[in-house]
C-alpha cells in the first residue's frame, strides 16, 4: 500500500513536468499554466457540479480516469484576468463564450465556477437551459402560473434548480447577512417575513413545489438587491443562453398550445438577472448552437445565435472565443490520455489523430475511445 | 485379286474389275470440282430448273471515284449513308471476340447515324468564303470587355433549337433572358434598395448582374418586349417614393442605423449607471443624445454597425470585443 | 511372301465372312500395289500399275484441294482489303482536305469520329476504319503443300508454334551449358555485371501468348512455358539469349511512370505547386492543388478538414499524406462538388496521391501504387433491373 502510494507520488511528480500542474487554485493560474491539467478535489466536484455543470461525456471520462481534471486554457484565463481587473462598483460585465461544437465552452464555465467559488462569490449557475425548455419527458409537469397571468410554470425543474443552488452555496448560506428584504405571501397561511434568512426561502421552495418558480423569482430579486447594496458579489453562469431566444419551446400547455420561451417564468427570472442594471457581479454566458437545434446552419457566432432580441438585451457584452486546441495543448492532452492508458499505440497515431480530429477537443476524445 | 482368280472364274472377275475401274475414273473426272452429294429423293434436278439467273450488278460508283475529286460535289447535302457512294472501307457493329465487324454494305447501324459527310472541312471553308461577302467588320474600338460593357450594357440571350421530330418548332425557343449590371443603372441609395427589393432573387451579388427571364408569351418578340418593359418599370418604380414608405419600421431596415437602435439605449443607460445618475429618458432624447461625452463610444458605434451591416465574421466580432473591452475598462485580450 | 501364305491358310479354313476378308485383301493388295511391293504373281497386273501411277500424279485429295483453294482465296481477300483500305485512306484525306501522304491512323480515327458521330458507349461498337491486319484475326498461312507434306517440322504435334518455342528454349539452354563448360575449361569467371535484370518486367500473359502464337494454349502448357523460361533466365549466361527472352517479356506499369510525372510549377511566392484536375469518384468532380513547402493545412472548398463530419472521409483524405510521410510538409487546397461525402473523399484522396507523385521518390511511388492510391476507382452505381428489387438482389427464391 505504501509502496503503491510512493509509486503514485513518483508518477505524479514526473508527470507534473509534462502535462499536469500542481497548482489547483484557479486564482493562481496564469499563462505559464496554459495547456496543463489541474485536478479538482472530489468533494468540491460534487458540491459544485453535483447537479450538472460538466458535460455528460466528460463525467463518464472522469469516472473512468478516477479523477477530475480541467485543462487551463486561454479563454478562461482571459476572463479571470478581466474579472480581477474589473471594478465591481461598475454595472455587471457580461461575457459571452462562443465557438464550435466541442471546443470546451462548458468546461470553461466549470473552470470559472471553481474560481468564483474560491473567491467567495455567490454562485447562480444554470447548467443547461435546454433542460428546462426542450427536454420533454413523457409528461412534463407544467401548470399555469399563479402569480402571473398567461405564463407557464415548470415547478419540478425549479425545485431541482433550487437544490442545486443550495448545494453550490452551502458555505455562504450559513452567513447571517443573507437576508430577504421584502415580505412574500404565498398563501393564506404561508408567508415569509422580511429579514428572514435566504435559506428559509430556499427550503420553502424545495418543499412546496407549487411555489418553486415564484421562489426562484424572489431569489433573483433578492440577490440583485444584495449585490447592489454591496453585501455580496455574485457570479452568474448560464450555459446555452441562446435557448431563451428561440421562437418556440417543446413545452405545450394543457390545452396543447405551444409555448414560447418568454412565457415560461423561469426564463423571465434569468432574463431579469442578466439585465445589467445591478452591480457587484459578473455574468458569463455561453452561446451554443446545440441549444438551437431547429436551425439548419451551424452557427458559431453569438449574433446569429442570440438573434436581434438577445443582442439588444445583452449589449454591450464581451465576446470570448473558445477555440480548438493549439499544438501544445494537443500534445499535453495526448500525453494525459497516454498516461491514463486511454490512448495506446505507436506515436505515429498522434500525427494521424491531429489531422482527423482537426484539433477539436471533443472529437479527439471520441476518436481515442476505440483505440 | 489373286484370291478371286483362285476361287472364281478368273476371266469374269478380271473383266468386271477393269470395267469398274474404267467407269470410276470417268466419273471422277466429271466430279473433280465438287464432292459427290447423295440425293436420294432427286431434289437437286428439280431445284436446278427453278433457279433464275440473278441480274448482273454493276460495280459501285465508289470504285470509280478518283482520289482527288471534289467531295463537296459528291455529297452536297445531308443524306443518310449510302454505301455505294462512299469510298471508305468503314465497318461498324459489336461482335464477340475473334469476329470481324460487318462491312458497310447493308449496315443498318451506319445508316442510323446522322453523318456529316456533307460538312467536311473543305466544304465548310467554301461556305464561309461564300458568306464572307455579307459580313461586316467588327468595330475596332470594341476590342475589350470593358468597352463592350460601356457601350452595350444590356445583354439579351435567346436560344435556337434544331432537332429531329415531326415539327420544326421548339417551345423552348421563345425564352428570352435579359442581363444587365446594376452599376450601369443610375440609382441613388433609396432607389437602389427599392430596386433590389423589387427584383429580389434575380440579383446576383457576386457578379452584380440582374437577370430577367421571360417565357410567358408564346412568341419570342413578345417576350422581348415584356422583358424590356419589366426593366423600365422596375427602374421607374425604384425612383418614386410612396407615402407609406415613411412608415418603415426598425425591423424592416435593410441596414443598421445605430442611433435608432436599442444598442444606443443600452450604452446610454450603462453610462448613466456608471456615473451614478440613473435617468429615464424618452425615446426622442435617446435618439438625440450626443455620445461624444462617453469615452470610446464612437468606436463602439462603428463596431456594432459593422457587426450588423456586414454580417458576423471573426474580424467584426474581434473588433466589437475590443471596443467593448475598452469601453468597460477591461484589459485587452491576451492571445 | 507372307501374303501368299496367308491366302493359302484362308483357302484351307472355310471362310464365313467372304466380303469382309475379300475386301480387306483387295485393299491390301491395292495399297501394296501403290507402294510397289511386287509379288510373284504380279506380272499380269503390271499394266494397271503403270496406269495408276500415271493418273495418281494428278490426284490430289478433295480435302487438300479445298484447303489450298481456301488458303489462296484468303490471301487474295486480304490483299484486296489492303488495297481498299489504302484507297479509302486517300479518299478520306481528300475529303478532309489533308495531305494523303502524311495521313496517319490517328488522323483516320479522328476523321471518322468527325464524319460519323456516334453516341454509343462502347468504343468497339462505333464505326471504325482500320488496316485489315488489325481488323481480321490472324490466321496461319497454308500449313502444308500440295503433296500434303507440312511445312513445319512439328506440324503433327497439333501446336507447332508453341512446341517450336519450347524447342528453341531447350536449344538455348543446351547452348548455354556448352558455353559454360567452355568457360570453366578456360578457368574464367562469369561476368557478374551482365546478369539479366528482369525485375521491371513480367512474362506475357496466356492470352497474349495465344495471340503471338496464333494457337490455343492450355493452362498446363502455359505453366510449363513459364517454368522453362525461368530456367533459362536463371542460368549465368542467359544474357546471350536476351532477344529471345525479351520477345516474351512485358514491362510492368511502373516503367510508364517516369514518362508521365508532371513537373511542379511555381506561384508568386515561389512555392512549388501541382494541380490535378478531373479528380472523379462516383459522382464527385473536383481539382486538388498541393503546395510545397507547407505546414500540413488542408482546405476543402474554402473550409477546413471539418468539411467532412465523419471520420472515414477525413481518414481517406489524409491517408496519402500520412502514407508518404509528407503530412506536415505540404499544404492541400481543393475544390470539389457533386456526389456525397464518400465519393468526394475518395476523389480528393486520389487527387492528393496523384499530385504527390511529383514530390516523392520512385520507391515510394511504387509502394503507393501497390497500396492502390494511384488507381482511379471506376466503380459506378449499378442500374436497378426490372423485375428485381435492386441491382443484384432477386425476389425470394422459391423452389416450386
Amino acid at each position: 500500500m505504501l509502496i503503491r502510494n510512493i509509486r503514485y507520488a513518483c508518477r505524479r511528480y514526473s508527470q507534473a513536468v509534462t502535462f499536469r500542474t500542481a497548482e489547483s487554485s484557479p486564482a493562481e493560474h496564469n499563462s505559464n499554466h496554459v495547456g496543463l491539467f489541474y485536478t479538482i478535489n472530489k468533494d468540491l466536484c460534487k458540491q459544485l457540479y453535483g447537479h450538472g455543470g460538466l458535460p455528460k461525456s466528460y463525467m463518464k471520462q472522469s469516472k473512468t480516469f478516477a479523477e477530475t481534471v480541467i485543462m487551463v486554457r486561454q479563454p478562461a484565463l482571459d476572463i479571470i484576468a478581466c474579472m480581477k481587473a474589473s471594478d465591481l462598483e461598475k454595472p455587471v460585465t457580461k461575457y459571452v463564450l462562443y465557438g464550435e461544437e466541442g471546443t470546451g465552452r462548458s468546461m470553461t464555465i466549470a473552470h470559472l465556477l471553481h474560481y468564483a467559488f474560491e473567491e467567495g462569490y455567490l454562485i447562480i449557475h444554470v447548467p443547461w437551459v435546454s433542460d428546462w425548455l426542450r427536454r420533454v419527458q413523457r409528461h412534463k409537469e407544467m401548470s399555469n402560473s399563479l402569480t402571473r397571468e398567461g405564463m407557464v410554470d415548470v415547478p419540478l425543474d425549479a425545485a431541482a434548480w433550487l437544490l442545486h443552488f443550495k448545494t453550490q452555496n452551502q458555505h455562504l448560506l450559513k452567513s447571517p447577512e443573507l437576508k430577504i428584504s421584502k415580505e412574500y405571501v404565498w398563501s393564506k397561511r404561508e408567508k415569509t417575513e422580511a429579514g428572514a434568512p435566504l435559506s428559509e426561502l430556499i427550503e420553502l421552495g424545495i418543499s412546496r413545489v407549487k411555489y418553486a418558480c415564484d421562489v426562484v423569482d424572489a431569489i433573483v430579486h433578492e440577490v440583485k438587491h444584495l449585490s447592489n447594496t454591496g453585501k455580496f458579489k455574485t457570479f452568474v453562469a448560464v450555459d446555452g443562453y441562446n435557448g431563451f431566444f428561440n421562437s418556440l419551446t417543446r413545452l405545450k400547455t394543457p390545452t396543447k398550445k405551444k409555448v414560447a420561451p418568454e412565457e415560461v417564468t423561469l426564463t423571465t427570472s434569468i432574463l431579469e438577472l442578466t439585465k445589467g442594471d445591478w452591480k457587484n457581479g459578473v455574468i458569463v454566458l455561453s452561446a451554443d448552437m446545440i441549444a438551437n437545434p431547429d436551425e439548419q446552419n451551424k452557427q458559431i457566432f453569438p449574433m446569429n445565435l442570440l438573434y436581434r432580441k438577445g443582442f439588444n438585451h445583452l449589449d454591450p457584452f464581451v465576446p470570448v472565443k473558445v477555440d480548438r486546441y493549439s499544438e501544445r495543448e494537443f500534445i499535453t492532452c495526448a500525453n494525459y490520455y497516454r498516461d491514463r492508458l486511454w490512448l495506446r499505440g505507436p506515436p505515429e497515431i498522434e500525427a494521424e489523430l491531429k489531422l482527423t480530429s482537426a484539433f477539436n477537443p471533443y472529437k479527439f476524445m471520441e476518436q481515442c475511445a476505440p483505440l | 485379286m489373286s484370291l478371286f482368280m483362285k476361287r472364281n472364274k478368273p476371266g469374269v472377275v478380271f473383266n468386271t474389275q477393269i470395267l469398274w475401274r474404267l467407269n470410276s475414273t470417268v466419273a471422277e473426272n466429271k466430279d473433280e470440282e465438287e464432292f459427290r452429294v447423295l440425293d436420294i429423293l432427286k431434289k437437286k434436278d428439280s431445284r436446278q430448273k427453278r433457279i433464275v439467273r440473278r441480274a448482273e450488278v454493276a460495280p459501285d460508283r465508289a470504285e470509280k471515284m478518283p482520289t482527288d475529286q471534289n467531295w463537296g460535289n459528291v455529297w452536297p447535302g445531308p443524306r443518310s449513308f449510302h454505301p455505294s457512294s462512299v469510298p471508305l472501307p468503314i465497318r461498324q457493329g459489336y461482335v464477340p471476340k475473334g469476329q470481324v465487324p460487318p462491312g458497310k454494305k447493308a449496315n443498318a447501324e451506319l445508316m442510323k447515324i446522322p453523318n456529316f459527310l456533307h460538312l467536311t472541312p473543305p466544304v465548310i471553308k467554301r461556305q464561309c468564303e461564300a458568306i464572307r461577302k455579307f459580313c461586316t467588320e467588327w468595330p475596332k474600338l470594341l476590342n475589350s470587355e470593358e468597352a463592350i460593357d460601356k457601350h452595350y450594357p444590356v445583354e439579351i440571350i435567346t436560344s435556337d433549337y434544331c432537332h429531329a421530330s415531326p415539327t420544326i418548332r421548339n417551345p423552348m425557343a421563345r425564352v428570352v433572358t435579359l442581363r444587365i449590371k446594376l452599376a450601369n443603372l443610375d440609382l441613388d441609395k433609396h432607389a437602389k434598395d427599392k430596386f433590389l427589393r423589387l427584383v429580389g432573387d434575380r440579383y446576383d451579388e457576386k457578379t452584380d448582374l440582374v437577370t430577367l427571364t421571360a417565357d410567358r408569351c408564346p412568341l419570342r418578340k413578345q417576350n422581348l418586349d415584356y422583358v424590356n418593359y419589366l426593366l423600365t418599370a422596375a427602374y421607374h418604380e425604384a425612383w418614386t417614393v410612396e407615402e407609406w414608405e415613411k412608415e418603415k419600421m426598425e425591423d424592416d431596415m435593410e441596414y443598421y442605423v445605430w442611433d435608432n437602435n436599442q444598442s444606443k439605449r443600452n450604452l446610454i443607460d450603462w453610462y448613466h449607471r456608471v456615473s451614478g445618475t440613473e435617468q429615464v429618458l424618452s425615446d426622442e432624447e435617446y435618439r438625440n443624445y450626443d455620445i461624444s461625452s462617453i469615452p470610446h463610444a464612437k468606436e463602439y458605434k462603428e463596431a456594432v454597425s459593422n457587426l450588423f451591416n456586414e454580417g458576423e465574421s471573426e474580424e467584426t466580432i474581434e473588433k466589437y470585443g475590443g471596443t467593448v473591452r475598452k469601453l468597460l475598462g477591461l484589459p485587452e485580450r491576451t492571445v | 511372301m507372307s501374303n501368299v501364305i496367308k491366302l493359302t491358310i484362308r483357302q484351307v479354313i472355310p471362310v464365313s465372312k467372304y466380303s469382309s476378308c475379300l475386301f480387306n485383301s483387295l485393299n491390301k493388295h491395292v495399297r501394296e500395289y501403290s507402294s510397289k511391293t511386287v509379288t510373284n504373281a504380279d506380272d499380269i497386273f503390271k499394266q494397271f500399275t503403270d496406269w495408276e501411277t500415271l493418273s495418281k500424279k494428278k490426284t490430289v485429295s478433295k480435302a487438300m484441294k479445298a484447303y489450298l483453294e481456301r488458303a489462296r482465296q484468303h490471301d487474295e481477300f486480304m490483299k484486296k482489303q489492303e488495297v481498299e483500305y489504302n484507297i479509302g485512306k486517300r479518299h478520306l484525306a481528300n475529303m478532309m482536305g489533308e495531305d494523303p501522304e502524311t495521313f496517319t491512323q490517328k488522323d483516320v480515327d479522328r476523321a471518322i469520329e468527325y464524319l460519323f458521330p456516334s453516341g454509343i458507349y462502347d468504343p468497339a461498337a462505333r464505326p471504325l476504319m482500320k488496316p485489315p491486319e488489325e481488323v481480321f484475326p490472324a490466321r496461319k498461312a497454308a500449313e502444308f503443300d500440295e503433296a500434303g507434306r507440312p511445312h513445319h517440322f512439328l506440324f503433327y504435334t497439333g501446336k507447332p508454334n508453341f512446341f517450336k518455342l519450347l524447342y528453341d528454349a531447350a536449344e538455348h539452354l543446351q547452348e548455354s551449358y556448352k558455353f559454360e563448360d567452355k568457360v570453366i575449361r578456360k578457368k574464367a569467371v562469369p561476368d557478374q555485371n551482365s546478369k539479366l535484370e528482369l525485375s521491371s518486367s513480367m512474362w506475357v500473359t496466356k492470352e497474349e501468348l495465344e495471340l503471338i502464337l496464333m494457337e490455343k494454349v492450355t493452362d498446363l502448357e502455359y505453366e510449363n512455358f513459364k517454368l522453362v523460361m525461368e530456367r533459362l533466365v536463371s542460368l549465368p549466361y542467359s544474357y546471350r539469349c536476351i532477344e529471345f527472352i525479351e520477345k516474351y517479356r512485358k514491362p510492368l506499369a511502373s516503367q510508364k511512370f517516369a514518362l508521365e510525372i508532371p513537373k511542379p510549377k511555381f506561384d508568386e511566392e515561389g512555392r512549388a505547386y501541382i494541380t490535378t484536375y478531373e479528380c472523379l469518384r462516383k459522382k464527385a468532380r473536383g481539382d486538388v492543388t498541393i503546395f510545397s513547402p507547407g505546414t500540413g493545412k488542408v482546405t476543402i472548398n474554402g473550409r477546413d478538414i471539418t468539411y467532412f463530419e465523419d471520420i472515414q472521409s477525413r481518414e481517406q483524405v489524409i491517408f496519402p499524406l500520412i502514407f508518404t510521410g509528407l503530412a506536415n510538409k505540404v499544404d492541400v487546397e481543393c475544390n470539389i462538388e457533386g456526389g456525397g461525402p464518400s465519393g468526394q473523399a475518395g476523389a480528393i484522396r486520389w487527387g492528393i496521391a496523384w499530385g504527390l507523385r511529383s514530390f516523392v521518390e520512385r520507391s515510394m511511388l511504387e509502394s503507393m501504387q501497390v497500396a492502390g492510391l494511384l488507381t482511379r476507382d471506376h466503380r459506378r452505381r449499378e442500374r436497378k433491373k426490372p423485375g428485381q428489387p435492386g441491382a443484384r438482389k432477386k425476389p425470394t427464391w422459391k423452389r416450386r
